[in-house]
């Protein structure tokens, strides 16, 4: 019997020839994430224990996302604490501010994740490092555990087969495709498995719509969610002159289920609270009044989403009773946004802009009132991650945000793009 | 080795069932939202308003022998260990006929007594019933009805992490002053 991708990466992460899913081992990971709002957590506790440092200074990435922009005096020591130890070698990869940025994107921007690699973070949207072959994995604050041993305990996954197939109509964007999947394989398939996508749809997917698709399957409980790594990424290797072994599943892997989905007659969706799989077709909500539009978050602040929010917005202004913000989500997100004039077209449509912070995903920066409503970009939408629990958050495309943005309403984004 | 590798947390709990359905969410739903947002870790303040929004008078009358009956996909949404700490601070054990992946982690991690996957365990368990648990054995007892059930308990390296009250105190035994001298 072969082995799928998590499979092998998991057995030579944890000096084994093969692993079967149940198991508990013990694994070693090539890359280890953190940001500015656990790692100073867990900084505390490992003092706590009478340990000073990390393990494996080298794999370490931090960066600054959650509070780039507090000035609170316990988030700059912790920053300043951050920002020597950085200095004093122990971590190599530090991201002060300037060149922050959110955690789950700042990997790719600096080509610091590679396919094959097995990748352990922190924080729970770890699964969207995926889109380059990676197997990324959420420890929340299991991260301790790595931090002090250099190693982590992982239960071994089973793996879906994803099969998705058909041209995107206009409008539709990845945030739509990965949402509708996710959906309709939901929690109840895919908790605890790692999702393996195949398809033409995949095929012709940027490594950021493959961030989104890998990230969207976070809210239905996977482990992990791979793209198998192809032309796009040995571009995207080539680019920073890495050389990584591919890894892909034999061809006589076991597959738990293998599910296929046709996405061409897929419409722009929106989710409504309190889950980000609570969809429907965009044209169900026209015409609900918008308070606030979100563009940015680790999912939906990409060159993708920052692009396609650009062509609707452009030569528009944001409605008046509508406040616009847009957060490229990193540092160098923005610096390319820039460059290609974006930025100025989101400055021309009154937008407040901010550069590389999570910020209203959860809550920070502009807090929603009572009653509020907000087109947002981000990842979830229970009642109260926003601000005031009687605001109601729904979740869509870029495109779609900036279209409400431009109304005051929600909107179709296909009246902008024709 | 700094301190000796001593298990700490007992065992077994006898106390009532509080009952709860499927998909009981993490933010919002076992863990205050408010405090979550609020970035609280204190076990005994979050204990204050465990579970409220399901079941309003829980964290006021819970006891630490009582345990925590839920269905299927206990502990979803966000994975913030904040849901396993609230659970922990009030002293309940968990069991439940299945548990959300982020949750187990984080549960493991907080060090919260549990039995996360007892397939029907809500159909043989009223709210109120008087229960025995054994959460190492995996042995359930409903003491109205009489009836034993018999879950899968841990595997024995996380039962190593959950004997140790959790993954800090589990980490502090076992590599705590490795490298340099014990923090006051």
């Amino acid at each position: 019997m072969g082995q799928t991708i998590a499979e092998k990466i998991l057995a030579r992460a944890s000096g084994r020839e093969r692993v079967t899913p149940g198991e508990i081992i013990w694994a070693t990971p090539d890359v280890v994430i953190n940001h500015d709002h656990n790692f100073p957590r867990y900084l505390g506790a490992l003092e706590k224990m009478g340990r000073k440092g990390v393990a494996a200074p080298h794999k370490q990435i931090v960066t600054i996302d959650h509070r780039p922009y507090s000035d609170d005096l316990a988030v700059v020591r912790a920053r300043q604490q951050m920002r020597t130890l950085a200095r004093e070698g122990g971590i190599s990869h530090f991201f002060d501010l300037g060149n922050h940025g959110i955690s789950h994107n700042v990997p790719i921007d600096q080509g610091l994740v590679k396919p094959g690699q097995l990748v352990i973070a922190s924080d729970s949207r770890a699964p969207a490092l995926g889109c380059i072959g990676a197997l990324s994995i959420a420890l929340g604050q299991g991260q301790l555990t790595v931090l002090v041993t250099g190693q982590a305990w992982l239960r071994v996954p089973t793996t879906l087969k994803i099969n998705i197939t058909g041209k995107p109509r206009q409008g539709v964007m990845s945030r739509d495709i990965a949402t509708w999947v996710a959906a309709a394989i939901s929690d109840s398939r895919g908790d605890y498995r790692v999702l393996e996508f195949y398809g033409d749809t995949i095929d012709a997917f940027s490594i950021d719509e493959r961030h989104t698709l890998c990230n969207v399957c976070v809210d239905i409980g996977v482990k992990g969610a791979i793209v198998p790594p192809d032309q796009k990424v040995a571009d995207y290797l080539e680019r920073f002159g890495h050389h990584a072994d591919w890894v892909v599943s034999d061809t006589d892997a076991f597959f738990e289920e293998e599910i296929s989905f046709d996405i061409t007659d897929l419409e722009p969706q929106i989710a409504l609270p309190p889950d980000p799989m609570n969809i429907v077709p965009v044209t169900q909500l026209l015409g609900r009044k918008v308070n606030q539009v979100f563009i940015g978050s680790c999912i939906g602040g990409k060159m993708e989403d920052l692009r396609a929010a650009a062509q609707v917005l452009k030569g528009h202004q944001s409605h008046p009773d509508v406040h616009l913000l847009v957060i490229p989500a990193t540092a160098e997100i923005h610096r390319q946004a820039l460059a290609e004039g974006l930025m100025e077209i989101f400055s021309k449509a009154n937008a407040n802009i901010a550069v590389g912070a999570c910020g209203p995903c959860y809550g920070t920066i502009a807090p929603l009132s009572d009653e509020e409503v907000c087109v947002a970009t981000s990842t979830r939408n229970e009642n109260g991650r926003m601000g005031s629990p009687t605001a109601t958050i729904l979740l869509a495309n870029a495109a779609t945000a900036a279209a409400a943005a431009i109304r005051g309403v929600v909107a179709d984004p296909r009246e902008f793009l024709a | 080795m700094g301190t000796k590798l001593v298990p700490t947390q007992t065992f077994t709990k006898a106390g009532r069932a509080w009952v709860f359905g499927d998909d009981v969410l993490n933010d919002g739903g076992i863990a205050s939202l408010d405090m979550v947002r609020q970035f609280i870790y204190d076990p005994k303040i979050l204990a204050t308003e465990c579970m409220r929004a399901l079941s309003p008078s829980f964290p006021e009358q819970a006891r630490p022998d009582d345990i925590v009956f839920a269905g299927k996909n206990f502990g979803k949404g966000q994975m913030h260990i904040t849901g396993p700490l609230s659970l922990k601070g009030v002293g309940v054990g968990l069991v439940c006929e299945s548990v959300t992946r982020g949750f187990f982690r984080l549960s493991v991690s907080a060090g919260l007594l549990m039995l996360p996957f007892v397939p029907g365990i809500t159909e043989k368990v009223l709210d109120g019933d008087p229960v025995d648990v054994n959460f190492r054995s995996g042995r359930i007892e409903n003491r109205r009805t009489g009836e034993i059930i018999h879950a899968q308990p841990m595997p024995d390296f996380v039962w190593e992490i959950l004997s140790f009250g959790g993954e800090r105190e589990w980490l502090a035994a076992k590599y705590g002053s490795a490298d340099a001298p014990a923090a006051k």
